[in-house]
């Protein structure tokens, strides 16, 4: 009977302590994975700046015909210049 | 036993000790301790919010602000400067010497170099040098470069605006800053059950400007090329809508690249079309026409006797060129931008009414763009006026005025005579991406619509018949003013042998859905006729490109004595 009791007192304190360790565990890794998910959205965020800023870069008509004078082409004048609007398209 | 006792007493006395102690410390000092541990423990770091964007009229980024690093150096950690600077100058584009400064500055902290681009920064990461360290910051980005640097100004290195709309929109870009409080062990982790307050950062508003990205390269290479073909000194544009009072596009010329702004000399970093006063010239007799027709103090058809000079209180004033007495109606003075008939109109006028008119117009006073340092030009008092100063302010000399208030003459002429007030921005997207509309500009009604429209018909007649025939479009009818104005010597204070020359018009005339103005500084085909009328003419044709601008109909041109028509 006391033999008994006693194996049954330790089964209960080692579930418990086994299922605190654990929750603790889950706590900690559900933790990470927050600051890690922040940490990431953090990162996307200055990667959209960083790729909106090379997108507008590679876009901007200064680039584009400083790229087209590198290739021998010729800019044309802005009197010259005819614009063929797209169907739908507000520029 | 008697031993025992005695141990017993001692070792009760020394526990009394340690309780009296325990005691002091827990209930009288225990707050201050707890709060020295506490103070140790918190640390607050400031969250540094994300500066807004500038963006154009089709929400492209004019300004944006992205990740860089500045590289620092603990000296006491560099083994062999030589070779450390030797390897970083390369990758950060500096001298060696320079960089060797750095790293053998005295303490423990010296700048190697600021806002290096994220690229660079990690080439140089890769080299694992000892001592040297990265510090993440935020570095603004200009990606059109030149593109209305002057207009968008720049930002310096604590992340301020400095000039131009990065300055003046400053309380709405930057932002608001947060705040991180942890409690942290020795070891600078956090403490799971300790303080972790977050405060998080704002991010700044994006501006939303009136400019279009397209509209301003064009217009810089238009100016740029102008003023190299015609040997001028500077040069200044501005495209903007009569009735909204939009600017569709502001440049100066010479231009520098925003994203090395200390590099430029600070006279080229002006924007020269608010912040630069010039007496404006002929193209100032829009208003001298416009006050007569408003006043009926000429009739359309009176015929004026114009000499090629003319003696004014002592002060002889001339017409550009020699000529005989001509017979000229107002519209002819207009068309062939005759001085002397330019003043003899004012005399009709009279000095109080014209100078009513000039206030009406805006002279004297800012615009309202808001546009850090610009000028309200200069307007000579009434009680100052001479009969010479009625005559000269007649044609557009004696006073000055900067470009956007001459633009937004004719933008009043082409708005059927009311005045809008520019802008440069037409509002700001928050955090959310909700877009926060600016205020429509104010107005005022300057001159009546059918003052403007018959104003409108003598700039037309110039275009056609007068001075300005170099800025016709075929199949459009344009409206427009040719100036060709003395500069004042600074050295002197009296006028010398430069000039600006300029052209201010609008097209269609019956229509108007575009201003410009064109002035260029010092050229050496002086008149504005030819050397601004052209660069106008290349704009204009822009601008029905641009902005699908249709002919409409012609507006009849007013009465001719010289036979013009």
């Amino acid at each position: 009977m006391h033999v008994g009791f006693l194996a049954f007192a330790g089964l209960i304190v080692t579930v418990l302590i086994v299922g605190v360790v654990t929750l603790n565990a889950f706590l900690a890794q559900a933790a990470f994975q927050m600051r890690s998910a922040e940490v990431h959205l953090d990162q996307l965020g200055r990667d959209q700046l960083r790729l909106t800023d090379v997108a507008a870069r590679l876009s901007s008509p200064v680039q584009v015909a400083s790229w087209a004078r590198r290739h021998q082409m010729v800019t044309p004048a802005a009197g010259e210049i005819h614009i063929l609007r797209v169907p739908g398209s507000d520029r | 036993m008697g031993r025992l006792l005695v141990l017993l007493v001692v070792m009760m006395l020394g526990l009394t000790g340690v309780m009296a102690r325990l005691s002091v410390l827990q209930l009288r000092e225990g707050g201050s301790y707890e709060e020295r541990g506490y103070s140790q423990r918190l640390h607050t770091f400031t969250l540094p919010a994300q500066r807004g964007s500038i963006l154009d009229a089709f929400r492209q980024p004019l300004a944006l602000s992205v990740e860089a690093r500045d590289v620092y150096a603990d000296p006491r950690f560099v083994q062999d400067i030589e070779a450390a600077a030797a390897e970083i100058a390369p990758v950060l584009g500096l001298r060696i010497a320079q960089v060797r400064r750095s790293l053998s500055a005295g303490g423990s902290f010296s700048y190697v170099a600021r806002q290096v681009d994220l690229s660079a920064a990690q080439r140089l990461e890769a080299l694992k040098l000892p001592g040297i360290g990265f510090l993440p910051v935020p570095k603004r980005s200009y990606p059109d470069g030149p593109l209305a640097a002057q207009v968008l100004g720049y930002v310096g290195t604590d992340g301020d605006g400095l000039a131009g709309l990065e300055y003046q929109y400053q309380a709405m870009l930057q932002g608001t800053p947060g705040q991180l409080r942890q409690e942290m062990s020795p070891s600078g982790q956090p403490i799971a059950s300790g303080v972790d307050e977050l405060s998080a950062p704002v991010p700044g508003d994006d501006l939303v400007t009136t400019l279009d990205r397209q509209f301003q390269y064009q217009v810089q290479a238009a100016l740029a090329a102008a003023v190299k073909a015609n040997h001028a000194k500077g040069g200044t544009v501005i495209v903007m809508d009569p009735h909204t009072g939009d600017v569709y596009a502001m440049a100066s010329y010479p231009a520098f690249d925003a994203n090395a702004f200390a590099q430029a000399d600070e006279a080229i970093r002006r924007n020269t079309a608010l912040v630069d006063a010039f007496e404006p010239g002929s193209v100032n007799k829009v208003i001298t026409a416009a006050a007569a027709i408003q006043q009926h103090a000429v009739a359309l058809d009176r015929r004026f006797e114009v000499p090629d000079q003319m003696l004014v209180s002592g002060f002889t004033i001339h017409d550009s060129h020699p000529h005989p007495v001509e017979k000229m109606t107002l519209g002819d003075i207009i068309a062939e931008s005759s001085n002397i008939g330019a003043a003899k109109v004012a005399q009709q006028v009279g000095a109080p009414t014209m100078s009513s008119y000039l206030a009406r117009f805006g002279f004297g006073r800012t615009t309202g763009t808001g546009f850090p340092g610009e000028t309200p030009g200069v307007v000579p008092p009434l009680a100052d006026w001479s009969d010479a100063t009625l005559a000269t302010i007649a044609y557009g000399q004696g006073l000055a005025v900067n470009p956007m208030q001459m633009a937004s003459v004719y933008a009043t002429i082409a708005n059927h005579g009311v005045w809008v007030q520019p802008r440069l921005a037409t509002g700001l997207i928050d955090g959310d991406g909700v877009f926060h509309p600016a205020d429509a500009s104010p107005t005022r009604r300057v001159i009546s619509s059918a003052t403007a429209d018959t104003v409108t018909r003598m700039l037309a007649s110039v275009v056609q018949d007068g001075t300005g025939t170099l800025a016709q479009i075929p199949g459009y009818q344009v409206a427009g003013k040719t100036g060709t104005a003395l500069k004042v010597d600074p050295r002197t204070g009296r006028y010398g042998r430069k000039y600006v020359a300029s052209f201010i018009g609008f097209l269609p005339a019956s229509d108007p859905q575009v201003v410009i103005a064109a002035i260029i500084d010092e050229p050496t085909t002086i008149y504005g006729g030819i050397a601004s009328a052209p660069l106008f003419q290349q704009l204009a044709r822009y601008s029905i490109q641009r902005l699908g601008i249709t002919p409409g109909e012609p507006v009849a041109l007013p009465p001719s004595a010289l036979g013009l028509r």
